[in-house]
């Protein structure tokens, strides 16, 4: 906040303010701009705007009347926040959660993590300029929803894992319905490669922008896609496995250099992984019930707390649990990976044009509301 | 009263009035009519279907939206300059309706066959960025001013590989005038000897009329809308339609250049009349620039400009010395 | 020599984009024109919550017992109840719930001891004031009889 409390003077610098109110901010983020001309001297994000207070109603409800809320905090991978929170109470509980219900929750998970990079390509693509792919990406989107929607009954903000399993069994017509848009969203990797990524317009406008490089990622805590484009494989469905991810036989797509292209091609990348991660769990998905025996109606862990990372759609997420024995948390905390990934455009911001910058902002793929809760 | 027609047609200033309202009638129906296809083709690329509710196919949408246009509030920023904020939205709009006048829609048809008609045109068109550089400046807005700014040095750098190639088809013809440059292509259009000059052309066509890729002033997921972004109503609803009818105005120009105006292919006319030819030709080129808009991202600004510079205008300049050389050994 | 072949292979990256979507011109849309046609919902859609009719009685079993009431984090449901004396059973007379705060999140779905809330599959339910959001169960219930 220097920026905004020097003393007023006569300068070639101005100042510009990407405002809350603009098409391309993906929420209500405000960053404050001091250009020269068109290119960047320095960044200065200011968020808020949005803020709930999730961490605060969670003192006031009990474990099982929290479920509807990590599903809010970031919309676009609501189901796997709200199977990170579930995992969380059971790893403070130490339940033990049958092999199908473990199954069912990380396809849909891995699901839930297709569709939000689908989401994002599409409106990366229409900050650039190009209108169109946003259409495509909603259209092969709508068949997940509705694969989602058949079993949990929502289309985005789900409610279905529970404490000790899943709500709901699948059946034949979810397993075939996936295997068929698996088969579909293969078909269309080469039109998105003939439409954007072999696009030469696009080339230029991607390559060697935005470097985040090793450095200052590490510095900011950035993880997921930015933190695997800039070279470093870390993921936590692989260095700390939780579910059934130890199984399942998966690789971990990484860039080279940390530019925008990098960033783009780890998420196409990634939705591939996924659909194989989806196959596999479909071909060993085992028999048996959904939900564990002998949980009790009146969830109130042992006193003590929990760190629980996993992997969201946009980096490490994690619940940290603190209880004191009753049935209502004593703390919750939740760890948001667009918080950290949103720091490091303060240093990766300031040299670059104003155009570019509406291409980084939307390479690093924050969710506005997850950062203020 | 056909009697009254041809008296009024016979007569010289008779036939220019008549000519003048025909021109504004069908200038206001093809921007009418433009917006539709816009609407319509952009909707079926992205799978779903344009404005189908008001008339048929929705082919009355536009007026409907005209008139909402005209009945919003005519909003003027306070410190904004009001003497350029009145004018740059006719400014943009009145030259535009003049190229109209030289255009050969068939043999007997171009309003006022001026012997200079291709410098009318393109002398007329480009009054278009001083326009957009007044309401930019005039609307005392960072947004606007940025996007006048672009907008003035695009148009300079895609006017000169534009007029290259130009030059080229008139070193050919050794003309100037419209109806002479469509009869010298009546046994083969004169795309097929000037690839380059023909591409290079449609190129900055494209950028002349701010369309995507080129259309960084007006630029919507960047800077709000751009050198726009303060006129409401009817202004804002003027410099749209100016917008489309500059676009009818460079393919018409494009069609009588390299696609043979009025005559058929290889000068078989297959029965159909002269106008209808050009129409044809003429919308297709339109379908083309749209078809453009809804596939290719935005161009960062250096980039645009630094691909005017560095790749149109060395090919347009190799392609009229290698025109010249050839004209001057045949 | 790298400059020309640039050109071309850019070039031609373009015409491949333009393919593309010339393709999806012709084919048919996707979308629905949503007031004339409507969909189906899935039978597991999340609507507003009803009284689920039993077979054996053709009646809901609703005692009134308040358990939704105290279970649901957003507050949304407030119901009474009047002991039938005659056959000394407590039965509902008014539920209402205020949808516009439900998260759909089906805690009183799966904690009614009677078993008998369901999700119905409701989803035309914008209208005027807000105080539409607020939906009296027990009158719903009757109409859905006929």
């Amino acid at each position: 906040m220097a920026m905004i409390n020097s003393e007023p003077e006569v300068t070639r610098e101005y100042f510009l303010n990407l405002g809350p109110q603009h098409p391309s901010t993906h929420g209500v983020l405000r960053v404050l701009l001091k250009l020269d001309g068109e290119y960047i001297v320095e960044a200065d994000p200011i968020i808020g705007y949005g803020h709930r207070g999730h961490e605060k109603m969670a003192e006031n409800r009990t474990y099982k009347q929290f479920m509807p809320n990590p599903s809010r905090v970031d919309y676009l991978s609501g189901f796997i926040y709200n199977h990170g929170y579930v995992l969380a109470v059971e790893k403070l509980m130490g339940l033990e959660v049958p092999e199908r219900a473990k199954y069912i929750r990380v396809i849909c998970s891995e699901l839930n993590r297709i569709s939000s990079h689908l989401l994002w390509f599409g409106t990366f693509l229409m900050d650039l300029g190009a209108f169109t792919p946003f259409l495509y990406c909603f259209d092969d989107r709508e068949v997940i929803l509705d694969l989602l929607d058949s079993i949990t009954g929502s289309r985005l903000t789900y409610c279905y894992c529970r404490i000790g399993g899943v709500a709901k069994d699948i059946d034949d017509q979810f397993i075939e319905g996936t295997l068929s848009f698996i088969k579909r969203l293969r078909s269309r990797w080469t039109d998105y490669h003939n439409l954007v990524t072999k696009n030469v317009i696009f080339i230029h406008r991607v390559k060697d922008i935005g470097l985040i490089t090793k450095d200052i990622a590490l510095k900011y805590g950035v993880t997921g896609p930015n933190l695997r484009g800039c070279g470093v494989p870390y993921d936590i469905r692989k260095a700390e496995p939780y579910e059934i991810y130890d199984e399942l036989d998966f690789e971990i797509p990484v860039g080279e250099k940390g530019d925008i292209w990098d960033r783009y091609m780890v998420r196409l990348n990634e939705m591939e992984q996924s659909c194989r991660i989806i196959e596999q769990a479909i071909k060993k998905l085992p028999r048996g019930p959904i939900k564990a025996s002998g949980v009790p109606v009146k969830i109130a862990p042992p006193k003590g707390e929990v760190y629980f990372p996993f992997e969201s759609a946009r980096g490490e997420a994690a619940f940290y649990i603190v209880s004191d024995g009753t049935e209502y948390p004593y703390r919750i905390r939740i760890r948001v990976p667009s918080f950290s990934n949103l720091q490091a455009l303060i240093e990766v911001l300031p040299g670059t044009l104003v155009a570019d910058t509406i291409a980084i902002l939307g390479s690093i793929d924050i969710v506005v509301p997850e950062i203020d809760r | 009263m056909a009697g009254v027609m041809e008296h009024v047609l016979g007569n010289e200033v008779g036939r220019l009035i008549v000519g003048l309202i025909v021109v504004l009638i069908f200038s206001q129906l093809n921007a009418l009519f433009l917006v539709w296809l816009e609407r319509k083709v952009a909707g079926h690329i992205q799978l779903r279907i344009g404005p189908k509710e008001v008339g048929p196919f929705g082919l009355l949408q536009t007026i409907v939206d005209g008139l909402k246009l005209v009945g919003k509030e005519l909003i003027t920023p306070k410190r904004a300059d009001k003497i350029l904020f009145i004018i740059a939205p006719v400014l943009v709009f009145v030259p535009v309706l003049v190229p109209f006048i030289v255009l050969p829609f068939s043999k007997s048809l171009p309003l006022n066959d001026m012997n200079v008609g291709l410098l009318v045109i393109f002398s007329f068109s480009t009054i278009n960025v001083l326009a957009i550089l007044i309401g930019g400046w005039g609307s005392n807005n960072k947004y606007a001013l940025l996007g006048a700014i672009r907008s003035v040095a695009q148009n300079i750098a895609y006017e000169i590989p534009l007029l290259l190639s130009v030059l080229s088809v008139v070193l050919m013809t050794k003309t100037l005038q419209m109806s002479k440059i469509v009869e010298a292509q009546s046994s083969y259009w004169f795309f097929l000897v000037q690839p380059i000059a023909a591409l290079t052309y449609f190129i900055c066509a494209t950028a002349e009329t701010n369309r995507a890729p080129f259309d960084i002033p007006e630029a919507e997921s960047e800077l709000v809308a751009g050198f726009h972004t303060e006129f409401s109503g009817m202004r804002f609803g003027l410099f749209f339609l100016a917008e489309y009818t500059n676009v009818f105005v460079v393919c018409a120009v494009a069609t009588t250049l390299f696609l043979g105006g009025w005559t058929g292919p290889f000068g078989y006319s297959l029965g159909i009349p002269g106008i209808i030819w050009f129409l044809a030709k003429t919308y297709l080129l339109v379908f083309v620039i749209m078809w453009f808009r809804w596939t290719f991202p935005r161009l960062r600004f250096d980039q645009l400009i630094s691909f005017s510079w560095k790749v149109l205008i060395p090919l347009a300049l190799a392609n009229l010395i290698i025109t010249a050389g050839v004209i001057k050994l045949i | 020599m790298g400059y020309f072949k640039d050109i071309l292979v850019g070039g031609w990256s373009l015409v491949k984009g333009l393919e593309v979507t010339i393709k999806r011109l012709y084919r048919p849309v996707v979308t629905l024109q949503y007031p004339r046609h409507k969909i189906e919902m899935s039978p597991s859609y999340r609507g507003h919550i009803e009284l689920k009719r039993f077979p054996d009685t053709g009646s809901h079993y609703c005692v009134a017992c308040g358990t939704c009431m105290r279970v649901c984090p957003s507050g949304v449901i407030k119901l009474q109840g009047e002991k039938d004396k005659a056959l000394d059973v407590k039965r509902v007379v008014h539920y209402y719930i205020d949808f516009s705060h439900c998260s759909l999140c089906g805690l009183c779905v799966e904690s009614c001891p009677m078993q008998t809330l369901e999700f119905s599959t409701e989803y035309e339910l914008a209208d005027e004031s807000r105080w539409d959001g607020v939906i009296d169960l027990v009158k719903y219930f009757e109409e859905s009889a006929r």
